[in-house]
């Protein structure tokens, strides 16, 4: 893995990140402008950028964060639809791979049902070759409807990729899925806002180290009228390291060569902090050590997660008991969502 | 290149346009993305989200002529029952009824006629196709022309040139106008699809506002699907209502009214697991509108209508020995007020003479003030009073469980109280009426309950009331959309739904409180849009903040006094009848 140069090879995959300047929109039509403006960004970075194999733009970037409800519903896309279109031909016509944010995608009950916070990843023919739902929507500002499952699909020069959106990055579980599922790069869009920039610069560093992964982060910047967004889009080497990240600037873009060779190289002969292979060959030495083979543990020892497989309202109930039983809470209310003190009564 | 217009770049000025041309606020919202026709549903106007025209000012004329086209069926149209038409029909009545209020709309602004013809870009041919036939009608209706080459179009013109001359604000004559061509077709044996809907000019909307299905159409449905081949003669020529061995009557449902009004009959006569004294005869599901995406959430409630099947004997007995005095005072104020309301002097038309009105007409006449009508008649009005049909609707939901102010009864005993002395009254006048009750568990759980129904004897199915407890919550929208569906079967010229409650709409699954409030809201306007009226009596005190939200100024009450809940009620009844007369 590389960083600092334009280029790419047969070997390294050239991913930019980008911290898009977080839109205010409200129609339909200014949602096709801007990804038009997006396309246009990407006709521009490749020239500047001729290794580029894979574009990676902010969650929000393309509808912006519509605060009303019915622009929301309103501006909600289809996919494939106008705006993949936009998209597509740009990768077609840069020859590069992209990543881009639908916020939202109307959901399969459209209008009944809230649209998917969701992410594409279009090939450099133009295809869409993974649509992702974000699991987590960041709760209780977000209305999407919960996606249900993570992808692994296979990249340019055939690197392994997962995405996943913002809040899901703040639980370890969707890292270790994408990872053991064969991740080698997880694409993490995010719309961010402050205050929480420090907490999740180092997340995506920590997720990187934990996982054996590449990370690559784009996340907004500027001011929408509602939230200011830290930016600090990077690139992240499967050993923590960070290997470019943006400051705060709107539309600075960060650069590195992603080598396929060297990552599956660490999963393979790596050995202390080989966390992928260890989690599944607990204890090994003493294992051997105590004449019991040679593989180590491959059963979950963590209790939650079995009890969390097996009997989720357990699960539930348990982390009520530590937390609390409302999913809003009466000392900081918010409308609409209902806490302890909500009338739950018939009336 | 074709280019793109959005309806959201044009929504404002299309609802300013139509403010300034009706001097009526109406709302245009986008289709849903798989809808192409426009369409007026719940007294709103719907168009597509965007349109592709070859130049800016062709796509705006696109939905300014939609926009007025459909706020003039608002304006002008009356829907009307369906029942037993079949599609060709259905289509030919429509466009007559298209050209009507199109006529009618360009009395006042004559430039409108000329908008409405642009949309005509196709010229008629000479095909004997339906929809090609069709489609020349309306386009000789709108072009105003005078030469045809098909004796039909010109039939058809002329008749519709005598039906405005002879009152073009009667929609009655003119769907006699539909129904006349729509047989000469029959005549003429040319053959529609009875399945496929076509558009003859995309700016008009689908014209599903104008007809009403009546429940005996599904009887109708029935009949026809054994085979039944009717042969009618008309002027000595048979033709058969059968095209392709099936029946061109079949119920299409397709063809159902307004969409916010829809309703779906799912299962006939499960057995309830609520109550072991009742049963569930149908089950429905009906929209519900979220205000804040301004979007209908379809088959969005369900709703189980549950009738008794177990009386309690002493039902009525206990509750108007309670008010015996004021029922008593109420028929002599009834003997009175039928006396008063038989003979209404000074109208217009009537068939009696008014000699009072006459002698001061010839004073006034004889002083030059006489004005040019002449209201010296006295109308017999009794018959009018068979003309109305009235729904009452409770709130049976936990609050009305709560202790009354004198703290001795609940606000439920009060409401049926009254309820029974309300059905005194109206048995007096010889109304129609049904009484209803409704509470809710969830958007999936709503109980209508069929207490009474419209044609039910009363002092047997009143008994039913004995037997109505209060719990759950109160989903007052898709009750009343499901009172109107009840009210809407009723052939009577004035309807009436009367809402008895004792708190603001609310249910266990919603936690935004203006939620079902703006549903509630929108129902009303729905039903009020589709010629029926809604009062509300609320026994809450606070209500004023969310009623007014709900119903019409002037047609809702706040009983301070929960106890004088009978009195008000016939108070309440008596004034609102009166509206209906004036």
């Amino acid at each position: 893995m590389r960083h600092g140069d334009i280029s790419s090879s047969n070997d390294t995959v050239g991913v930019a990140v980008v911290n898009y300047k977080m839109p205010r929109l409200h129609t339909k039509a200014e949602v096709l402008d801007n990804a038009q403006k997006i396309a246009d960004m990407i006709i521009g970075m490749k020239q500047g950028l001729p290794g580029m194999d894979l574009v990676i733009f902010p969650e929000y970037s393309t509808h912006g964060i519509m605060y009303d409800a019915k622009e929301m519903y309103d501006t909600a896309s289809t996919i494939p639809g106008d705006e993949t279109r936009i998209f597509s031909e740009a990768c077609k016509k840069a020859k590069t791979w992209g990543v881009f944010s639908l916020t939202g995608e109307q959901h399969e009950e459209h209008p009944n049902k809230a649209p998917y916070n969701t992410l594409i990843l279009i090939n450099d023919q133009g295809e869409i070759v993974q649509k992702y739902r974000k699991i987590m929507p960041w709760c209780p500002v977000e209305g999407w409807y919960p996606g249900d499952k993570t992808y692994v699909t296979e990249g340019p020069k055939g690197m392994m990729i997962s995405l996943i959106i913002c809040d899901d990055g703040n639980y370890p579980e969707i890292w270790r899925d994408c990872a053991m599922k064969g991740a080698e790069l997880i694409v993490r869009c995010q719309g961010y806002m402050y205050p929480a920039k420090e907490q999740q610069i180092m997340v995506s560093k920590a997720m990187a180290w934990m996982n054996n992964t590449y990370v690559a982060v784009a996340n907004a910047s500027g001011f929408d009228g509602v939230y200011s967004y830290f930016g600090h889009s990077a690139i992240v080497g499967f050993d923590g390291h960070t290997l470019g990240e943006c400051g705060e600037e709107d539309y600075g873009i960060q650069y590195a060569e992603l080598s396929v060779s060297q990552i599956r190289d660490f999963r393979k002969n790596a050995q202390s902090q080989n966390h992928l292979f260890k989690l599944l060959h607990r204890g090994y030495t003493g294992k051997i050590n105590s004449g019991e083979g040679d593989q180590g543990v491959a059963a979950c020892p963590y209790e939650f997660y079995s009890t969390w497989i097996n009997d989720p309202e357990k699960a539930k109930e348990q982390v009520e008991k530590i937390t609390r039983k409302t999913v809003g809470t009466a000392e900081c209310p918010i409308d609409g969502i209902p806490n302890e003190e909500t009338t739950t009564e018939h009336r | 290149m074709k280019y793109k217009l959005l309806l959201n770049e044009v929504q404002r000025q299309l609802e300013l346009t139509l403010l300034a041309v009706y001097e009526e606020h109406f709302r245009v919202l986008p289709l849903s993305e798989n809808e192409i026709a426009p369409a007026v549903r719940a007294g709103a106007i719907f168009l597509p989200e965007f349109i592709e025209a070859d130049s800016v000012q062709e796509a705006q004329q696109f939905f300014l002529s939609a926009a007025l086209h459909a706020a003039a069926h608002l304006v002008f149209s009356l829907p009307t029952d369906s029942s037993g038409l079949n599609n060709r029909q259905l289509v030919l009545s429509s466009l007559i009824e298209d050209a009507r209020i199109e006529r009618l709309a360009s009395q006042k602004f004559p430039g409108m006629a000329k908008l409405f013809k642009r949309n005509f870009t196709k010229q008629p041919t000479s095909s004997l196709l339906f929809e090609e036939i069709a489609y020349s009608v309306a386009y000789a209706l709108a072009n105003g022309s005078s030469k045809f080459d098909n004796p039909f179009i010109e039939k058809a013109v002329r008749l519709f040139n005598e039906a405005v001359a002879e009152d073009i604000h009667d929609p009655n004559l003119f769907k006699s106008v539909g129904l006349a061509l729509a047989n000469d077709i029959g005549q003429m044996r040319i053959s529609m699809n009875e399945r496929d809907e076509f558009v003859l000019v995309p700016y008009r909307d689908d014209n599903s506002y104008l007809w009403d299905k009546f429940e005996e159409v599904a009887s109708q449905q029935d009949d026809q699907s054994s085979d039944v081949q009717e042969s009618v003669s008309v002027t000595g020529m048979g033709y058969e209502e059968v095209l392709d061995g099936r029946s061109v009557a079949d119920y299409d449902e397709k063809a159902l009214p307004d969409e916010g009004l829809v309703f779906k009959a799912v299962e006939e006569e499960v057995q309830s697991q609520l109550l072991s004294k009742s049963k569930v005869l149908s089950e429905y599901s009906y929209p519900e509108w979220d205000y804040k995406i301004a979007r209908w959430k379809r088959d969005w409630c369900s709703l189980n209508e549950i009738v008794f099947t177990e009386r309690a004997q002493d039902a009525l007995e206990h509750r108007v020995d309670k008010y015996r005095n004021f029922v008593k005072k109420l028929q002599q104020i009834i003997n009175s007020y039928q006396s008063e309301m038989h003979r209404r002097k000074k109208q217009e038309d009537g068939t009696e003479l008014d000699f009072e009105s006459i002698i001061q007409y010839m004073v006034d006449f004889k002083m030059g003030s006489a004005g040019a009508e002449s209201r010296i008649y006295i109308d017999h009005i009794k018959e009018r009073q068979h003309e109305l049909s009235l729904l009452v609707l409770l709130d049976l939901s936990e609050s009305m469980n709560d202790p009354d102010v004198d703290g001795k009864n609940t606000v439920l005993d009060l409401t049926l109280d009254s309820t029974v002395v309300l059905s005194e009254l109206l048995d007096s006048l010889g109304h129609s009426y049904a009484l209803h009750g409704f509470n809710s568990n969830g958007r999936g759980e709503i109980s209508y309950y069929n207490i009474k129904d419209f044609d039910q004897d009363s002092e047997s199915s009143l008994q039913s009331l004995g037997l109505v407890e209060a719990a759950y919550s109160t989903r007052l929208g898709a009750a009343l959309r499901h009172a109107f569906h009840k009210i809407s079967k009723r052939r009577e010229r004035h309807k009436l739904i009367l809402v008895i409650t004792d708190g603001q709409p609310s249910d266990i699954d919603v936690y935004d409180a203006q939620y079902l409030i703006e549903d509630s809201a929108i129902a009303v306007k729905e039903i009020e849009s589709a010629g029926c009226k809604t009062f509300c009596l609320s026994l809450d005190k606070n209500a004023d903040e969310y009623v007014q939200k709900i119903f019409r100024k002037g047609h809702y009450e706040v009983v301070e006094q929960p106890s004088k809940l009978p009195q008000v009620l016939t108070k309440l009844y008596l004034k609102v009848f009166k509206s209906f007369l004036a």
